[in-house]
């Protein structure tokens, strides 16, 4: 009889999955390759992390009846295939989205041949065509998708109309691990047809990649890529973008496009140093097109945001809201978190100023506000909590909602004396740049992690006396260094206004070995801070 | 890494590899992509003239470091995208539900040491070097998971077996 070693040995081997794909892997890692030097190239590389926000809905505050009223995302179209679409063969797993062509209705289908099955996605043989006059079949194809990266493949992305012609281009996209890689195609009807879209640089001022027009979709933890359309006097450009945050300014390279047909022109392209609040950021849709599939979730500028006059400058969009007692009175008021609208009208614009404003008196008016939060990515309102024991809620704001979702807390002040009231971010206390909080800083965190660190966050002592807990790791995931992880621990107390440090630890441990603390699953201080529900 | 070398490690060292990262994960397609992943940056280290001396062992660190990232992603992607358009999982054997139950009932370190061991037939020696800690470590994780392996799958040694207890390379 074998020993257990070897029985272990053979039966863990022969109850190991086996690899699925099929095909030349050689050409599939190739590919894959090429997708990684394509984004980084768009400018995402580092320590990153793919931005899928929850769906709006799942934000919905804790504790108590506060509750956002969330903005429905677009909704990913994923049907029951039609018989074939009037292809000829059978297929599956077929996303579909609208389109116009000429002023007139149709749509667009990204869809896999199905050949005994229906294979996973990212596998098998994937396409974009168009029903160029919605009758329910396919008048074009494009020639086969590549690079369609499991385990979600290629989607339908969106259906812009990047130069204005009345015709949509098809925007397809493959999810890797760091955001969105996407392709635009034109579609032209004499002859029929679903091509993509070709980059030309006749001057070579571009920073971008000559040939098929690809850009990334991503906003990552040091990085951010994407493009949006400028409507000129002279006709409409389609700007792509490339964004490395270095703190505290960020570099930011942008290239203009002038599409027509098939062709993308490069007309212009600049290089700027731009505080990293105004850097652009890619939102859920592209040139005022709602983003399908999985990308549909990308944070902020929902297609009709909802706004709220609540008395300042202008009316306040994409608002979200909770009540509790900010200043301690015995009565509810209300906070919002949300963007002024340029131009008079809510875009998803890359520079919105998001500001936090507070009704203290309830007459739905705001009576103070703080203007310019750090980092938004479809800041909201969060939670309320009293993180100081004052009998006061302070106001947990939602600073980015993505993979790592960041926080920053805001309380308010009701007039005494001569002050206004007002709605303040909560600071860090001199004396605690050591461990990481330059003075003065705001104070924001972040819970969960991904490539390469973690971070999670809990409370001692509420509602007593609270202490904010939170903890970070980081390693290099290759390399030198990724057997040894940083773990830092750092426990902030609440104090006149501002997060004085009153602990903090640092030690290394092997990366093999279990954290010190769950970053699935961070609450404590009456918040779910991750998952966020 | 040219051409010919990567081919040779897929067919060598690859499904091996799919399938250790598979069972410390619990999930055989990220498995899939995050050992992808990692061939694709050895490639790319290679190709800057970086020399990786044992490309299987970096693969598999790799892989799994890509791994417990995966396993945070995934969980938000199940929040945010609950239903992706796709074939039905294939159902595992009964023996590999069995070794994965098995597995999944261990801690994660000893889950690894033990796929390590027994899967990539790693010595001591290199499971400590890949998880940065000692030999009697690995030793101690190896036994206990051992333990823990045999009494779930029911497994018997014949008492004459010389090898009564965790190999010790």
């Amino acid at each position: 009889m074998p020993s257990i070693d070897d029985q272990l040995r053979t039966r863990m081997r022969d109850a190991a999955p086996k690899p699925t794909g099929d095909g030349d892997m050689v050409e599939h890692l190739a590919a894959r390759k090429r997708r990684r030097a394509g984004v980084r190239r768009a400018g995402t590389v580092g320590l990153v992390v793919v931005v899928l926000a929850g769906t709006t809905g799942a934000f919905v505050a804790l504790g108590r009846a506060f509750r956002t009223e969330p903005i429905p995302g677009t909704s990913p179209t994923l049907s029951q295939p039609p018989p074939d679409l009037g292809l000829g063969f059978p297929i599956c797993d077929v996303m579909s989205m609208p389109i116009t062509v000429a002023g007139a209705s149709g749509n667009a289908y990204v869809f896999t041949k199905a050949t005994d099955g229906c294979p996973k996605p990212g596998e098998g043989h994937r396409f974009v065509g168009a029903d160029l006059d919605g009758n329910g079949t396919v008048d074009a194809t494009a020639p086969e998708l590549t690079d369609c990266f499991s385990p979600v493949g290629c989607e339908a992305f969106a259906a812009p109309d990047v130069n204005g012609d009345g015709t949509s281009e098809i925007a397809v996209s493959t999810a890797g691990a760091d955001g969105y890689g996407v392709w635009l195609y034109a579609v032209t009807t004499s002859p029929a047809a679903v091509e993509p879209i070709i980059v030309v640089d006749p001057q070579g001022i571009g920073n971008v990649q000559t040939g098929p027009l690809q850009f990334a979709w991503v906003d990552v933890v040091g990085h951010s890529g994407g493009a949006r359309c400028n409507a000129l006097p002279n006709g409409t450009t389609f700007t792509i973008f490339g964004v490395d945050k270095l703190d505290p300014n960020a570099d930011a390279r942008f290239t203009d496009l002038r599409i027509a047909g098939v062709t993308a022109t490069v007309v212009g392209a600049s290089h700027d140093r731009v505080p990293i609040a105004d850097a652009p950021v890619p939102r859920n849709s592209l040139c005022g097109a709602p983003l399908y599939g999985s990308a549909s979730n990308f944070p902020n500028a929902a297609p009709n945001p909802k706004t709220v006059d609540i008395g300042l400058d202008a009316p306040l969009c994409d608002a979200s809201s909770l009540e509790a007692d900010f200043d301690g009175d015995g009565k509810q008021d209300t906070a919002w978190v949300g963007t002024f609208p340029t131009n008079g009208t809510c875009v998803a614009s890359d520079t919105s100023a998001a500001i936090a404003a507070v009704d203290l008196d309830g007459d739905g008016l705001a009576d103070g506000s703080y203007e310019t939060l750090p980092r938004c990515l479809l800041c909201r309102t969060y939670a309320t909590t009293d993180l100081n024991a004052d009998g006061a809620s302070e106001l947990v704001v939602l600073l980015q909602a993505s993979a790592t979702p960041e926080y920053a807390i805001y309380g308010a002040s009701s007039v005494t004396g001569g002050d206004s009231p007002g709605m303040s971010p909560m600071l860090v206390a001199t004396g605690n740049a050591e461990n990481g909080f330059p003075d003065g800083s705001q104070l924001t965190f972040s819970a969960a992690g991904d490539e390469g660190y973690s971070s999670a966050v809990q409370c001692e002592g509420y509602p007593d006396a609270p202490v904010l807990v939170l903890w970070r790791s980081e390693h290099p995931v290759e390399g030198p260094g990724a057997d040894v992880t940083d773990v830092h621990e750092t426990k902030l107390q609440l104090v006149s206004g501002s997060f004085a440090v009153v602990d903090a630890r640092h030690f290394t441990q092997p990366t093999s070995d279990p954290l010190p603390f769950d970053s699935l699953e961070s609450s404590g201080c009456g918040v779910q801070w991750f998952p966020p529900e | 890494m040219d051409e010919v070398e990567l081919r040779e490690f897929l067919r060598e060292r690859y499904p091996r590899l799919v399938g250790a990262v598979a069972l410390v994960t619990g999930d055989a397609a990220s498995a899939e992509d995050a050992v992808q992943e990692a061939i694709v940056r050895a490639w790319e280290r290679t190709e800057r003239g970086e020399q990786i001396a044992a490309l299987d062992r970096w693969v598999a660190a790799v892989a799994l470091n890509l791994s417990r990232s995966r396993l945070r992603r995934l969980r938000v992607e199940r929040l945010a995208r609950p239903k992706l358009v796709g074939a039905p999982p294939v159902q595992p054997s009964g023996d590999r539900v069995d070794i994965a139950r098995a597995l999944a009932d261990l801690p994660r370190r000893q889950r690894e040491v033990a796929v390590l061991r027994y899967v990539l037939d790693l010595s001591t020696e290199e499971i400590a070097k890949q998880m940065r800690t000692s030999e009697g470590t690995v030793k101690s994780q190896l036994f206990k998971a051992r333990a823990h392996l045999a009494d779930a799958l029911s497994l018997v040694e014949d008492p004459d077996e010389e090898n009564s207890h965790a190999e010790h390379r």
